[in-house]
């Protein structure tokens, strides 16, 4: 034993004897010959053998230096380098007897260098990103899962996706059309590629600010509208699509459906798609919304050529998502063909048709006070809506030459909406009422662009229009006049001719734009009633305009001072025989303003002072009847507004902090306006519209502010709204009321990223709405709460399917706060990865909420409203991409 | 008077600002991309800076410059003996500090002509990944692009070898020039915030690996917030020679959402 132990001592001692022998080292001076130290000197300790070893290196700055020697060699070379001069080898033995070698070494300059020529690769190129377009790979935020192209735009940053109306926002900005590999295949209807392309083909999306589909225009013209590209995985011809078939029951066991199908085809020089799809679950992809009413953005850009309906159609609140209320059974089928063998010139068309049947009830309870009067009145309203609509498109765009740009569109539409109404008024009467809405839409442009030479353009617009909105009401029994039943009939016209005449001068960064043009507007409008007294107006307006505007762009600012000025003759004939006639000179001017500060950071802003007509709005005085409650009428006088803004915003957008700032202020007043007459009984309600010169105004502000916060593991979002519009009116017998309207909004958001199966969302509003008039004490006020809270399932990680449970709770009044509602919808997804398909099952309103309830003070009225809600539902879609 | 102060201020400046330097052209490629650099040799720093920017070899229409691209900048101070780079990932800037010496080279006896130089061949392995390089004698400068160096002479050429990843470093030319580097690296490190000091290797890849599990916790979030789940997302990080990360890297990180 005793001898393992000294064994195993001597083991030990021999074995770390090496560490404690004195090292040999190499010490050694580098200069040159005639005595410098050398900028920067490397000596290597290299082995003799064939190739050489490098054993050790050291650089040194001082001229000095110290290596260690490896134990294992008799013989090293050492070799200097050092820039100019030669290297320098020497070849030592090493012996076991010297613990230092010490050397001096002279270096010799070397011959300069002999560079030979060598030329530099060409340059490749390579489609890179522009000032003003930022490029999204869609495979760094995706996993290719998504359904439509609407749900990747969600998951990109700096985009706004509102999922009721479609509309998209890119900082805070709506977009104005979606390409497709970068050609106008839908207009401006791009609601119909974002709610409908398979997301699966989708490989990358440009968001271009400045957008100019007149690539003339665009070298000079810095546009302020943003369109989004959307770039194929395979833009070779390749046909893709989906078909989707879903059914399930609704409450009380009638049966649901959903079918779809969109085919997408690629070529080089054809781009088409097609979508034909029904349902009667409520669903809405599609461009027109028959149940809210909100337009299009199609007929918003062409709304200054559309007459406005007399009769509006009942309006549903849109305070929850418009699938909870749309019953509806609708059918639609769009066309999208784009022909094009360049790649500025091309022929487009779009076709689209719509029909839908929509059921709703609404119950209205007005609590009116004012003038030491207090009564209730109320309407209910079972409702049946068709609307029908077809629609056309052609647009034809070609570059001529590389100085000369023509383009020529033509849209045309036809629209039936038919409502049948069963209304009780005051719990009392009972009346039947219908609605017939016939319009039709046919307008034109003409515009070319011819470039002078490099500095200048000019371009010419001529727009035609025509439109019919013709309404036919019967009300049974008759509300006024000795007949059984009230009929009106309404016809209008209107025609418009437009024509500008622009020159541009300079680049885009500075250029100078002279617009001259001419408006001719005519309307004729007239109403037939059984009873009432008939209208029979027309209306002319001729405008001559000449516009001056200067864009500077420098660095990170620009500034675009514009003046305009318009001289406008209008005249209002009422037969049989007033006749109003008057001229408008016109001076109005505005200032844009912009700056982006940093990559983060940017500041706009826009002061100005325009005029708006609202004589076309006003043109009958005796009165129309809207429903079997309500007769409007106005003194018809040609009157524009006055109206000057300010516009301040300010985005702050950091990308990899996730983190976005957002707010908003806006300020209108409006001077010179037709406020609103109000006789207002148990039965009927009068509205005369009537010119005053007074002013109003609008303050609109709202911001937004969202983060990771890595302490809660979780995206925290708040958002403020807040409004508030001083207004004008009449109530019965009173003077002129000033009243104010206050909407104050907060919203907290968060939604966690545990590391768990469990994830949450919840979110949190609460809207504070105030109304009151100067003139009387009396204020009417609501603050009405939601929360919305979601459960996100995932049983373990990589599993393809999650379920989704959403408690939506809704309480009208904070005052009555047990009289909530409460809607559950629990949704399953199953994804297989690598697979073709997906299937969804979706169970909605499980509490079967019968009716959703809402509260909006005026000035002298509280109305609650109560809608009727989709019922409970449960469906199954299976969806089958190819 | 001015002319004479002009001249003066020439001659004054003249032995600081006119000595000649070379300056190598590198062509860069970094698998699919291309790019071209500049090694500057002044002295006691070398600066090894981007000239172009990395595009796709072979026009590519998915291609998109990323925003706010930052060129590449190096710089070597063998006075500390010290190496400063900045690496930008996932959106976020990482200060790195290497030792002048990185690797340790095998000479062999492969020889070839490089921008007009003739070379040896030497092999290392650098950080995960192996390389053959190539370097002349004729200039004895023991320097090369980007982090390489430690041979007898400047390394015109650098290539990885037995990986699935295309990393070139070839020089394609050689000229002499006069530029103040030294101002330059000042300006380079009086950039770096005073809150992100330099970091060594290993503290890198740790801070990285933190950086990641956030980021990745983040975007999970954010893709959440923005209404789909049930999906799996891959988080990858290419084109680096050096390897800090090797999932996030070679496959990626995938996470559900």
């Amino acid at each position: 034993m005793i001898a393992i132990r000294y064994y195993a001592v001597c083991l030990l001692v021999f074995s770390l004897l090496p560490f404690f022998l004195p090292a040999q080292v190499i010490e050694g001076k580098i200069r040159s010959v005639e005595g410098h130290i050398p900028d920067v000197a490397t000596i290597f300790l290299k082995s003799e053998s064939i190739p050489p070893q490098i054993l050790a290196n050291q650089t040194t700055t001082t001229g000095d230096f110290r290596i260690s020697i490896p134990q294992e060699f008799k013989t090293l070379i050492i070799e200097i380098i050092a820039y100019p001069y030669k290297p320098l080898t020497q070849r030592i033995a090493i012996g076991n007897d010297i613990e230092v070698y010490k050397f001096e070494f002279a270096l010799e300059e070397a011959p300069p260098i002999i560079l030979e020529e060598v030329i530099f690769a060409e340059k490749r190129t390579a489609i890179t990103s522009r000032n003003d377009t930022t490029t999204f790979i869609i495979k760094n935020f995706i996993d290719g899962t998504e359904q439509k192209v609407q749900d990747i735009l969600k998951k990109l940053p700096g985009f706004e996706v509102n999922e009721q109306t479609g509309e998209i926002k890119f900082k805070g900005k709506s977009i104005e059309r979606v390409l497709l590999e970068g050609n106008d295949l839908f207009g401006l209807n791009y609601v119909i590629p974002t709610k409908n392309i398979n997301a699966k083909i989708i490989n990358e999306v440009e968001v271009i600010e400045n957008y100019n589909n007149n690539p003339l225009l665009k070298q000079f013209e810095h546009s302020n509208r943003i369109a989004v590209n959307l770039k194929i995985e395979d833009s070779s011809f390749d046909i893709s699509g989906n078909i989707n078939i879903g059914s399930g029951l609704k409450s009380p066991g009638d049966i649901t459906r959903r079918l779809n199908g969109d085919i997408l085809g690629i070529g080089d020089k054809q781009k088409s798609f097609s979508t034909i799809q029904h349902n009667n679950i409520g669903l809405n992809n599609t461009p027109f919304d028959f149940l809210t009413f909100s337009q299009n953005v199609d007929d918003r850009i062409d709304q200054d050529f559309f007459f406005k309906k007399i009769i509006p159609d009942r309006i549903i609140t849109t305070e929850i998502d418009p699938e909870r209320i749309n019953v509806n059974n609708q059918t639609f089928f769009s066309t999208n063909q784009l022909f094009s063998w360049s790649e500025h010139s091309g022929l487009r068309i779009n076709a689209n048709y719509y029909v839908d049947r929509i059921f709703f009830g609404e119950k209205y309870s007005i609590e009116n006070n004012f003038d030491s009067l207090r009564f209730i009145t109320s309407d209910r309203f079972t409702i049946s809506r068709k609307p029908q609509h077809l629609r056309g498109e052609l647009d034809y765009r070609n570059l001529l030459s590389k100085n000369l740009y023509i383009s020529c569109k033509a849209k045309v539409f036809t629209e039936k909406i038919h409502s049948v109404n069963l209304i009780n008024r005051n719990n009392e009467d009972n009346f039947s009422s219908s609605l017939i809405t016939r319009e039709a839409f046919i307008g034109s442009n003409l515009s070319v662009s011819h470039k002078l030479n490099r500095n200048n353009i000019i371009h010419a617009n001529l727009n035609l229009a025509h439109h019919i909105p013709d309404q036919s009401l019967i009300i049974y029994p008759s509300i006024l006049g000795p007949n059984n039943f009230n009929d009106q009939q309404i016809k209008a016209l209107e025609n418009n001719l437009f024509f500008e005449l622009r020159w541009l001068s300079g680049k885009k960064e500075r250029n100078t734009e002279l617009t001259s043009g001419y408006q001719r507007t005519f309307i004729k409008l007239s109403s037939i009633h059984d009873t009432l007294p008939n209208n029979q107006v027309m209306f002319f307006s001729h405008q001559l305009f000449q516009s001056f505007a200067y864009t500077l762009i420098k660095d990170r600012w620009v500034l675009i001072p514009k003046i305009n000025f318009k001289l406008i003759e209008q005249q209002i004939t009422e037969e049989p025989f007033d006749v109003s006639q008057k001229k408008f000179f016109i001076p109005e001017s505005t200032v844009l303003f912009y700056i982006k500060m940093n990559n983060e950071n940017t500041l706009k802003s826009a002061i100005g002072i325009k005029y708006e007509s609202l004589t076309e709005s006003h043109l009958f005085s005796n009165p129309i009847m809207i429903t079997n409650r309500i007769l409007i009428n106005n003194i018809p006088t040609p009157l524009f507004q006055k109206v000057s803004f300010i516009d301040l915003s300010f985005l702050q957008n950091n990308l990899s902090r996730k983190y976005q700032w957002l707010t908003r202020i806006r300020y209108e007043r409006f001077s010179d306006f037709f406020a609103q007459k109000l006789q207002i009984n148990e039965l009927f309600t009068y509205t005369t519209s009537q010119p005053v010169l007074q002013s109003w105004s609008v303050i609109n502000s709202d911001s937004y502010i969202s983060s990771f916060l890595s302490v809660l593991q979780s995206t925290v979002r708040i958002n403020l709204n807040y409004s508030l519009i001083k207004y004008f009116n009449f109530v019965n017998l009173s003077d002129l009321r000033e009243n104010t309207n206050q909407i104050i909004s907060p919203e907290v958001f968060i939604k966690s990223a545990f590391d768990m199966p469990v994830n949450i969302e919840n979110s949190f509003s609460q809207v504070f709405n105030i109304s009151y008039s100067r003139n009387q004490d009396l204020k009417f006020s609501n603050t009405s709460v939601k929360n919305t809270f979601s459960v996100y399932f995932k049983p373990k990680e990589n599993s393809k399917w999650y379920v989704r449970l959403k408690n939506e709770t809704l309480i009208p009044d904070i005052n009555h706060s047990r009289q909530r509602l409460n809607f559950l919808d629990l949704f399953v997804l199953i994804t297989p990865p690598q697979k073709k398909w997906s299937l969804m099952l979706e169970f909605r309103n499980l509490t079967n909420t019968k009716e959703f309830r809402t509260i909006h003070p005026t000035d002298f009225s509280v109305n609650t409203i109560r809608t009727s809600v989709f019922p409970r539902l449960a469906l199954a879609s299976f969806t089958y991409y190819f | 008077m001015r002319t004479v102060i002009l001249l003066i201020l020439f001659y004054i400046n003249y032995p600081v600002h006119g000595q000649e330097q070379l300056t190598f052209t590198f062509r860069v490629v970094k698998n699919n991309f291309e790019s071209t650099f500049q090694l500057v040799c002044d002295k006691e720093i070398h600066m090894w800076a981007e000239m172009s920017k990395f595009q796709p070899i072979r026009p590519d229409a998915n291609y998109v410059e990323p925003q706010n691209y930052q060129k590449e900048k190096l710089f070597k101070n063998f006075k500390s003996g010290e190496i400063y780079s900045i690496y930008r990932i996932l959106e976020k800037m990482f200060y790195l500090k290497d030792p002048i010496q990185l690797q340790e080279w095998t000479l062999s006896d492969t020889v070839v002509v490089v921008a007009g130089q003739r070379c040896k061949g030497a092999q290392t392995s650098f950080r995960g990944r192996k390389y053959v390089a190539f370097y002349t004698p004729d200039i004895p400068i023991a320097s090369g692009p980007w982090k390489f160096q430690g041979l007898p002479g400047i390394i015109l050429k650098i290539e990885t070898i037995e990986d699935k990843e295309k990393y070139i470093f070839e020089c394609i030319s050689i000229e002499k020039s006069s530029k103040n580097i030294s101002k330059e690296m000042e300006e380079f490190l009086s950039s770096v915030p005073k809150k992100n000091p330099f970091l060594e290797w290993e503290s890198f890849k740790k801070e990285f690996e933190s950086y990641a599990n956030l980021y990745i916790k983040k975007t999970k979030s954010s893709l959440q917030t923005n209404g789909n789940t049930g999906y799996v997302a891959t988080i990858r990080v290419t084109n680096y020679a050096e390897i800090f990360h090797p999932d996030i890297q070679t496959k990626g990180i995938s996470f559900d959402y």
